[in-house]
């Protein structure tokens, strides 16, 4: 009786067969496919054109690209959008270090150069190779009476929480009848000058004294500043070295929105999201789709004013007002304390974007393809299928107008680490590392 | 004026008089030994040929002309019996058939008045509890829905599953009562098993057009399941194990004559069953359904019933990883004694994920006079869902610990309260009328999730976090009137007209409908009918779901301010044959029109929560249209029924609307042809034989056939400040997407199913022992379940191109069941 149950658990649990199928799409033609984000008052937008292939989308570098204003014909282009196959050279400053990096450079990419304004209607043909494909969108609206603040905060959440946060509460009223669409993006505009004590050559003996001062004078036209410390029985030249730690313009697209009704849209506020993870094994059946295009509607805020919170991780650890002990130096005096540390600049761009619903809803769909819950799902129920506005081809022309807020949330914060008597002082510990990680 | 006074009061004489020459005979037809009451036998005139049915309840209602009448008594698996009567007044006569042991008919049931070939409704038909007892099982489980799924015009999701697409409607478009009150989540096991426990349903009612008035809120079809009331005189039962659940059923009276019960149960055992297989982490799933149902006599006049049924599903994991890492522990009071020492972490996860019904009624059968019976009825009905998960890290060194811990819970429910009026009224030999109101009180709760973040480390400040998210209460008022006259306007001729108005009242808006039905029945000759008909059906809640098999996740939600109810109009014509040498012949068309049938927009799916879900939708039409055939044989020792459904059913969405760019596309069940074979054999007395063969046409599936360039977002490139910097190094991400051309623009291949059972009948002193063998899909077919791109072989390497894969679930499956019946 066991046997016959363990075989027949056997079939039941572990028989559900594969096979293979065969579709046939060998008639299928590569559909012309358009994309643009397209910016209002903006010099330059691009339109990149491409065909959808069996393996990867093929680029389109021989089309005719129309734009057209409130009907009215702008501008046709014929020529890509080549950049330079130029390197760039990049400086980090602390370390001293350049190289070089390609700068990016797209195929099937048209630069249209004509700005249009608010409520302005374009359309976007494009021609390639008897086949005609174009869109057509209304410029959308400036968000009006929005008002937004932001502070530095301290929040545990996951690996971040050692840091700071810049937290953003955003008051937007809803000033239309219709459903209008946005979404949110966060520039950290971050600068860090680091400045630092450190002993040049080793002890000088007391008899030494005039090399030390002639030394001294050299070193002042070097560094930026330059002291003599008199132990018992040695001298030794401290210089204050001043240089840009760290520079970087980051774009965060990955702000933290828990519990925030407007962004999450009720999704369940699943320990992945505190900790900052990715999906992690606690998010519950088939995981949920988180809103990484940070898009959303007044839908949940009809007639209303929406209070949005997010929070972006800032480069700076908690204990930034905090003037810490970090090492110490056996041989300074013990009333002479030697201050490095670093001066801080962090400002901030919030930028509230009205987009079209076409837009809306192709983000959220790009949202739903890259969770981890539609790599199930799609077993079950079915390939998704990508929304698009494009007619005769496939493929989305979005138009976005920006409402830019600027913060300056950290002008010259000193933060000074002081260099204690006790240890040693190893200049090694400052080799580089990891550029995303400030060590003082 | 006084020729007026005449006129007027010779007519009421008239009618007095005419009235005076009636009679009406009214009573209950119930059960000799068992007293349960009978749904749906005949009460037949053999002289006159007028006849009716017993209702929902067992009460029927006939008036003849007084003088010598004999009345004819007969329900399927019943002896036939007949009553000689003297008629001068209104007589209430109780009848008691008792069972025909010489034969087991199952199939289809069609000679009520009320449903079927008999009735003046098209697309209405009884499924007798043999026929879902005889249907060759699925491990060891006999199920009404799978049972409804051999007839004509229903077609199977994913195969074996229970759910059910009625003539192109939805799997939410089906009202399913279990004694009047809806039930929300019909199935166990992601949808493999109904909540019906066989044992206890007494009758299934299954309509899919020609909607009596008194059923709304759904479009597709209407499952009306009465659970058995209990035997008055004797206390027996059965009881049954089987491959995967056991069931019990026992019922019997509490006082003699006056008060019974009846008390069902099922319970499954495939954690037990799998514990050897998942040595390494422990897992149960189990369900249970419990069934009560107390039945209490007062008078010929007044009963009173208590049903309650509760069910739940439950499945839980835990697992334990006790070298899931080290933490760095910092030791030492300063910082010269400073140190860091390692401490294993123990990881201890888990999850649940329950749901349940609890629907508890309590109904009171009124009889005002041999015309009028009246039933009320007062339900409370609660769905609830609840997942959680949680995740917890831990670590202790020497007196030092700490711990991460976090957790999510998340919970769905629905919760109603509501009361049923039902009138049967019998004014004249010629009318019945059937009048009454519904009205429920809806709670949905469509979500409420919470999380908890709880750390401590040694001396570091704790944190204790956690969030709750609660979707808004949306309460509804839902209110409906109907009434219907099935009305002999010939001998030959027959119409049933009716009309439902219904409410949908939300906080801020109101949904008023009015749905008419008709039918009319046509006989052209003693055995060959024609039928037509109209109905009209309204329907106020959803389900929203994106997947073929039916999860707890999915929601119930309720229609908005932004989102109007879903309408179809369903047209029919039929001819049918019966009573030719035992055999019964049937031809239907039909033509349904779907309006506001919701699909979620391209690129939109349900997952998990119904945030904004009315801005992931769009409304638009449906069409579906048909020719059912079926033929049975009812007599001798081979029965069963064929049947043929030739169908085509399609979507269409306006331009803009984002549903496929507004081009017309297929239902994903638009199955061209479906071919259900059911076939019974008495082979002795205690052997019987059960065959079911099903083929249909393959559904439908969007897949995808090329890949599209796909370009995020960049918020640099349209800022002023950083102009320069992106037009320079524009850092647009790139990407490839999945590219689907069209929904539903693959069909998978055909489907066909045998499945054979045999039952093997003991009859002991005491007992009797049935033993079924069952084989579902004898010939192993590899029909397609489910389909998915595969993008690894068996070694795990990654393949040139994806591969598009079907998964066969069900397989050639042996079960068995044992049963005792005492």
């Amino acid at each position: 009786m066991k046997k016959i149950i363990y075989i027949i658990l056997i079939l039941v649990f572990c028989t559900s067969c594969e096979n293979d199928l065969k579709p046939d799409f060998s008639d299928m033609q590569g559909v012309l496919t358009i994309n643009a984000y397209l910016y209002t008052n903006q010099d330059t937008n691009f339109v990149f054109v491409s065909r959808t292939s069996n393996t990867n989308p093929q680029y389109v570098d021989n089309a005719i690209v129309e734009m057209r204003v409130n009907g009215e014909l702008q501008q046709t282009v014929t020529d890509i959008f080549k950049t330079e196959e130029r390197y760039v050279e990049v400086v980090d400053e602390w370390s001293e270090r350049h190289w070089t990096e390609p700068s990016c450079s797209f195929n099937g990419v048209y630069m249209l150069t004509q700005k249009f304004a608010e409520n302005d209607v374009v359309r976007i043909d494009v021609y390639a190779d008897n086949q005609h494909a174009w869109a057509e969108s209304v410029a959308p609206q400036k968000i009006e009476n929005a008002k937004a603040e932001c502070a530095l905060a301290n929040h545990s959440i996951g690996k971040y929480s050692d840091w700071k946060f810049a937290d953003f509460s955003i008051n937007q009223p809803d000033v239309s009848p219709k459903t209008d669409y946005y979404r949110i993006a966060v520039l950290l505009d971050y600068k860090s000058d680091r400045y630092m004590w450190q002993q040049y050559g080793l002890d000088f003996s007391k008899n030494e004294q005039s090399s030390v001062d002639s030394l001294c004078q050299v070193l002042k036209a070097k560094y930026a500043d330059v002291v003599v410390v008199e132990n018992d029985d040695c001298l030794r030249i401290f210089c204050l070295e001043k240089f840009i730690d760290y520079k970087n313009v980051n774009v965060s697209s990955d702000f933290f929105y828990n519990g925030d009704a407007i962004l999450s849209e009720g999704e369940t506020p699943t320990s992945a999201n505190e900790s900052g993870d990715e999906t992690s094994d606690t998010d519950i059946v088939l995981g949920s789709v988180k809103n990484i295009n940070k898009v959303y509607s007044d839908h949940l805020f009809s007639n209303k004013t929406a209070n949005i919170h997010i929070s972006v991780p800032t480069p700076f650890y908690n204990n930034l007002n905090n003037s810490e002990i970090i090492e110490s130096v056996n041989y300074l005096p013990e009333d002479e304390l030697l201050r490095s540390g670093s001066k801080y600049n962090l400002s901030a761009q919030l930028v509230l974007q009205s987009i079209t619903s076409d837009q809306f809803f192709y983000l959220k769909a790009l949202n739903a393809v890259a969770s981890d819950a539609y790599e199930d799902m799609s077993e079950l129920s079915g390939s998704l299928k990508i929304p698009s506005n494009v007619t005769g081809g496939c493929g989305n022309i979005n138009i976005t107008t920006n409402t830019v807020f600027d913060f300056c949330i950290l002008e010259d914060f000193e933060q000074q680490k002081t260099i204690s008597k006790g240890c040693y002082y190893d200049n090694d510990y400052y080799d580089g590392g990891d550029d995303d990680v400030i060590y003082y | 004026m006084k020729k007026i006074l005449a006129a007027s009061l010779l007519m009421l004489l008239h009618v007095v008089v005419m009235a005076q020459s009636k009679v009406t005979i009214s009573g209950y037809v119930t059960d000799v030994k068992s007293a349960e009451t009978i749904i749906g036998a005949t009460i037949y005139d053999v002289v006159t040929r007028h006849g009716t049915a017993s209702n929902v309840f067992g009460f029927y209602s006939i008036t003849l002309n007084a003088g010598e009448h004999t009345l004819q008594f007969s329900y399927v698996g019943c002896q036939t019996k007949r009553i000689s009567l003297s008629l001068k007044n209104d007589t209430v006569i109780n009848v008691q058939l008792s069972a025909n042991v010489e034969l087991a008919e199952v199939v289809v049931e069609a000679k009520s008045r009320e449903v079927g070939i008999e009735s003046a409704k098209m697309g209405s038909i009884d499924i007798p509890v043999k026929l879902i007892e005889h249907t060759p099982s699925l491990l060891g489980e006999t199920d009404v829905l799978r049972t409804i799924q051999m007839t004509p015009g229903v077609q199977q999701g994913v195969g074996g599953a229970s759910s059910l697409y009625v003539r192109g409607g939805n799997g939410d478009e089906n009202l399913v009562l279990l004694d009047g009150a809806p039930v929300y989540k019909i199935d166990h096991l992601f949808g493999f098993f109904s909540v019906f426990t066989p044992d206890a349903v007494k009758k299934v009612t299954f309509y899919k057009s020609s909607f009596p008035a008194r059923y709304n809120g759904r479009t597709s079809s209407v499952i009306d399941v009465r659970t058995k009331d209990g035997d008055m005189n004797e206390y027996h039962g059965s009881a049954s194990i089987g491959l995967l659940t056991s069931r019990f059923n026992f019922e019997g009276p509490i006082a003699k004559g006056k008060t019974s019960f009846c008390l069902s149960g099922r319970t499954t055992y495939i954690s037990a069953l799998t514990k050897p297989f998942m040595k390494d982490y422990e897992f149960s799933y189990w369900f249970y359904d419990v069934n009560l149902k107390l039945n209490h006599k007062f008078s010929d006049h007044d009963r009173l019933y208590f049903a309650l049924y509760n069910g739940l599903d439950k499945m839980k994991s835990d697992d334990t990883d006790d070298e899931f890492g080290t933490h760095s522990v910092e030791i030492g009071n300063d910082v010269e004694s400073r140190n860091y020492v390692s401490a294993p972490i123990t990881n201890n996860y888990g999850g649940m994920l329950k749901w349940r019904n609890f629907i508890p009624s309590i109904r009171w059968n009124h009889i005002f006079s041999s015309r009028l019976f009246a039933n009320t009825t007062v339900n409370y009905n609660h769905y609830k869902m609840a997942m959680s998960s949680y995740d917890d890290y831990n670590w202790r060194y020497d007196t030092l610990r700490g711990f991460e811990y976090n957790s999510a819970e998340y919970n769905s429910e629905i919760e109603d309260y509501g009361a049923i009026v039902d009138f049967d009224y019998l004014p004249l030999p010629a009318h019945t009328i059937k009048f009454g109101g519904n009205y429920t009180y809806h709670n949905f709760v469509p979500e409420t999730a919470n999380s908890v973040y709880k750390t401590e480390s040694g001396d570091d400040i704790p944190t204790d976090t956690s969030a709750v998210v609660r979707s808004t209460t949306i309460y509804a008022n839902e209110v409906s009137f109907y009434v219907d006259d099935d009305w002999k306007l010939a001998d030959n001729l027959n119409i049933n007209v009716g009309v439902a108005y219904t409410l949908f009242a939300l906080k801020s808006k109101k949904y008023h409908n009015f749905n008419p039905r008709l039918s009319v029945k046509y006989m052209l000759l003693d055995f060959l009918t024609i039928k037509a008909s109209y109905s009209r059906m309204s329907q106020c809640v959803h389900l929203l779901t994106s997947s073929p098999i039916a999860l707890p996740t999915d929601l119930w939600v309720p229609i908005t301010d932004e989102i109007k109810p879903e309408v179809a109009n369903q047209y029919g014509l039929g001819l049918y044959l019966t009573k030719w040498q035992g055999w019964e012949v049937s031809v239907e068309g039909y033509y349904k029109k779907l309006s506001n049938v919701l699909e979620y927009k391209d690129g939109m799916s349900f997952m998990g929560f119904s945030g904004s879900w009315t801005s992931l939708v769009a409304p638009g039409e449906g069409e579906s249209r048909g020719i059912e055939f079926m033929i049975q044989k009812n007599e001798g020792r081979l029965t069963g029924m064929l049947s043929y459904t030739l169908s085509k059913t399609d979507r269409k969405f306006s331009r803009g609307s984002g549903v496929n760019d507004g081009r017309r596309f297929p239902f994903a069940y638009d199955r061209r042809h479906n071919l259900n074979i059911v076939a019974n054999y008495q082979l002795t007395n205690n052997i019987e034989l059960d065959a079911t063969w099903t083929f249909h046409s393959g559904a439908c599936a969007t897949i995808t056939n090329a890949k599209q360039q796909i370009i995020e977002p960049d918020v640099m490139f349209g800022n002023p400040q950083y102009s320069n910097y992106a037009a320079e190094q524009p850092i647009y991400t790139e990407k490839s997407a999945e590219y689907v051309p069209e929904r539903n623009n693959y069909r998978l291949p055909c489907s066909h199913v045998l499945c054979m059972g045999i039952n093997f009948h003991k009859q002991k002193k005491r007992y009797e022992r049935i033993f079924n063998l069952s084989v579902y899909n004898l010939y192993n077919a590899m029909n397609p379940s489910l389909i998915y791109y595969k993008h690894y072989d068996a070694d795990g390497n990654e393949l040139d191109k994806p591969k598009l894969t079907k998964i066969t679930i069900l397989p050639i499956i042996p079960s068995f069941t044992l049963t005792y019946k005492f």
